[in-house]
């Protein structure tokens, strides 16, 4: 999973970095093919000057023959005052364009107005105000207080560590006003036209110049030196993309903690958590929602096996009765006396089973979503005199008076189910209550609610036990209800329906006085006038 | 021999006591922990059957507290089965660990398994050569000479005390608390009448007197 992630992050970033080093190193080529011409121009110049000056001073035999240029040297940097912007109309460093025409093999494009224009603040627009093939525009001219050529970050560099070749001229003509050839010259070369121009400069005399240069090296030092970018270029992707991999092995390596421990938490060890101790935020997040995930989960386990142990118990118990009285009984012959204690006692444990295993199929019905409630509008007050008539028998052989009291409360209700719960309460209110006490059962209206309020006068609940007393098997005194028979179930069955009503169950206690339980049924859908 | 049985549940409780004290021992019972706990540093029992699940104090902590006193073999009865609940009970100092539901056979031959091993004797059968007995603690007679010697429930107890404890002499006081219950009314000279019994029964020279200070049974 982790390594698919990997991948997919990685294959974005690769696309996305391949098209900006791409545009870069096109970029970057462009500029080299600039400053390969602009070099070619300066050593061209170079000759030019070097015939020019030597036509002036000895006549056109004085030209020498064949001519090499040397590669131009960096300048020394210029003082700072000079550095002042070139402006394109500076009289004396750009002569009229016209008598500086160039003649071409093939046709240049258009003379364009734009070149060497002065751009904004007054720097001219391109750095390179001359280019081959142009005739219109100021020329490069080495020279003191020139700028020079193009040194420009990163072409120069790379030029000059590949070395630059040096240019010879192709040709050279010279010719007079009249158009006289008075000195011709030719430096045969395997070379094709394409790569040849020419350019014809202005001499003394009115005398015109054609110098002819081949091409072929300045191209080919263009060529390797694009194809040095583009290897760089390539190597600094790879580069990055091992960089990157790294850097989204960095990211997704937190989600292995949440693998490991999603793991180990599936294979029975609840207690394991996700360490978020130096995650991003982002993750550290999800490792505490994980974490109160797992606690909730731990925590209802535990509660699952605390219900299985404790009803494993309950049922245990009853069963050793049962067993170890039917072998004491057989162990040796009996008298029938002993024979029917022995039945009796297994009948009573007996019964004690039964009980348990309806509480806990009850529970687990109600568990599983209790089935659709029979609901019915129904006086909750007659209800409750029904099964106070029902428990008389009891109350009297515990010596336990019981009351009546409030009015008359319609509700939509489970018949059978509330019967239960009232069952239950007044069950344990009766039976934990003292010889000559007494128990009270209330219906009222309360707002939006239906209440039954039972109130015994037991020796009450200590507060410690309160908010346990619905749990299943909680007993805030285990050895009396041993005596009474509970199963421990009858109040969280009492919970369960209440809730499933939609309503809620309390208890309040004060020990010595008594206790009180409250339990509010939501009076919806009927009149709120009691009928 | 004298038992503290700690059960909770009434019914049980007087089940188990009437199959022990139908095995010859003297019973004590007690319903709850503060009540195990006071007894069973009260009086020095041959052993204790305790549940765990007790009102007032857990029945781990009452065996906690009887370890710290005294080192009364404790057989475990309890229907708490889990591995853990039955490590603790065992690693806090009980010596057997009997789960609910369970054979009150199976209860009873632990609980001779414990008393013999307190008291050091590895078999149930003791052999007592020089006096030419033979002692069967597991099926409670006395064999003399291939023939069987009815003895009544408290004589066998008594010999059985005696052969468990051989070579060392028995205080009166000891026996007296060994061999009756709480329940038991016991009469100053009713030791005396078993004693005389007994050697009715197997030979006057089974038991030896030692004057003032108790009896014994060497061999």
């Amino acid at each position: 999973m982790a390594s698919s992630m990997r991948w997919r992050l990685q294959c974005g970033y690769a696309i996305l970095l391949a098209l900006v080093i791409v545009a870069f190193a096109f970029l970057l080529i462009s500029q080299q093919r600039r400053h390969a011409m602009a070099m070619a121009d300066l050593q061209w110049n170079q000759m030019i000057g070097r015939a020019a000056t030597a036509f002036a001073w000895g006549g056109v035999d004085a030209i020498e023959w064949p001519m090499t240029a040397q590669p131009p040297q960096r300048p020394p940097r210029p003082p700072i005052d000079s550095m002042e912007p070139r402006t394109g109309e500076d009289p004396l460093r750009d002569p009229p364009a016209a008598r500086r025409s160039e003649e071409m093999v093939r046709p240049g494009p258009p003379p364009s107005a734009g070149r060497g224009a002065p751009g904004r603040f007054g720097r001219p627009r391109d750095p390179y105000p001359q280019r081959l093939g142009e005739e219109a525009g100021p020329a490069l001219r080495p020279g003191p207080g020139q700028p020079g050529p193009p040194w420009v970050w990163p072409a120069d560099w790379l030029s000059r560590w590949m070395g630059w070749p040096s240019l010879q001229a192709m040709s050279l003509r010279v010719v007079d006003p009249d158009g006289m050839v008075l000195r011709e010259e030719f430096q045969p070369s395997p070379g094709d036209a394409g790569a040849i121009r020419t350019r014809r400069v202005p001499l003394v005399h009115g005398c015109d110049l054609l110098l002819a240069i081949d091409m072929r090296p300045v191209e080919r030092h263009w060529m390797i030196s694009s194809l040095i970018t583009l290897a760089l270029a390539t190597l600094f992707w790879v580069g990055c993309l091992a960089v990157g991999w790294w850097i989204a092995g960095q990211s997704i390596a937190p989600l292995e903690r949440f693998h490991r421990t999603a793991s180990l938490v599936s294979s029975q060890r609840l207690g394991e958590r996700v360490d978020s101790r130096g995650l991003d935020r982002e993750l550290s997040e999800l490792a505490s929602v994980l974490n109160a995930m797992l606690d909730r989960l731990d925590e209802a386990f535990a509660k699952q096996k605390q219900f299985t142990a404790d009803a494993s118990h309950e049922l245990r118990t009853p069963l050793a009765v049962w067993m170890s009285q039917a072998e004491l009984a057989l162990s040796r012959p009996r008298s029938d006396t002993e024979y029917r204690a022995a039945l009796e006692t297994c009948l009573r444990s007996g019964g004690r089973m039964k009980r348990l295993i309806e509480d806990l199929l009850q529970l687990a019905r109600g568990d599983q979503g209790r089935e659709i409630l029979e609901q019915q509008p129904a006086d909750l007050q007659d209800l409750a005199r029904q099964v106070v008539d029902s428990f008389s028998p009891l109350a009297q052989k515990h010596q336990v008076r019981l009351e009546l009291a409030g009015s008359s409360v319609i509700a939509l209700i489970d018949r059978d189910g509330m019967r239960q719960v009232l069952d239950n309460l007044l069950s344990n209110a009766i039976q934990y209550n003292r010889a000559g006490g007494s128990v009270t059962v209330a219906s009222h209206l309360e707002g939006p609610w239906a209440l039954w309020v039972v109130s015994d006068t037991g020796p009450g609940i200590a507060e410690e036990h309160l908010p346990h007393l619905f749990d299943r098997f909680y007993r805030a005194d285990p050895s009396r209800s041993r005596q009474v028979g509970g199963s421990g179930l009858g109040l969280a069955i009492c919970r369960q329906w209440v809730e499933a009503h939609g309503g809620s169950i309390e208890a309040t206690s004060r020990v010595g006085e008594g206790t009180t339980m409250r339990v509010r049924i939501p009076r919806t859908g009927i009149d709120s006038t009691p009928g | 021999m004298r038992v503290l049985l700690v059960e909770d549940e009434p019914d049980l409780a007087s089940t188990i006591a009437q199959a022990l004290r139908e095995s010859g021992y003297a019973v004590d019972v007690a319903t709850d922990g503060q009540q195990a706990l006071e007894k069973a540093t009260l009086w020095e029992y041959d052993a204790l059957v305790l549940d765990l699940m007790l009102p007032k104090l857990s029945g781990l902590e009452v065996l906690r507290r009887v370890r710290a006193e005294r080192g009364t073999p404790v057989l475990i009865l309890s229907a708490r089965d889990t591995l853990a609940d039955r490590v603790s009970g065992l690693d806090l100092g009980a010596d057997d660990y009997l789960v609910k539901p369970f054979s009150l056979t199976e209860l009873l031959a632990r609980l001779r398994a414990l008393i013999r091993r307190a008291a050091g004797q590895s078999q149930s059968v003791v052999m007592l050569e020089s006096l030419g007995l033979e002692v069967d603690l597991a099926k409670r007679r006395i064999v003399r000479d291939g023939v069987i010697v009815p003895l009544t429930a408290r004589e066998f107890a008594l010999v059985a005390y005696l052969v468990l404890h051989r070579g060392k002499v028995v205080s009166r006081t000891e026996l007296y608390d060994h061999l009756f219950d709480e329940e038991d009314d016991t009469l100053s000279n009713l030791l005396d009448v078993h004693v005389s019994h007994i050697r009715k029964k197997l030979g006057s020279e089974t038991i030896v007197t030692h004057r003032g200070q108790g009896y014994s049974i060497d061999g």
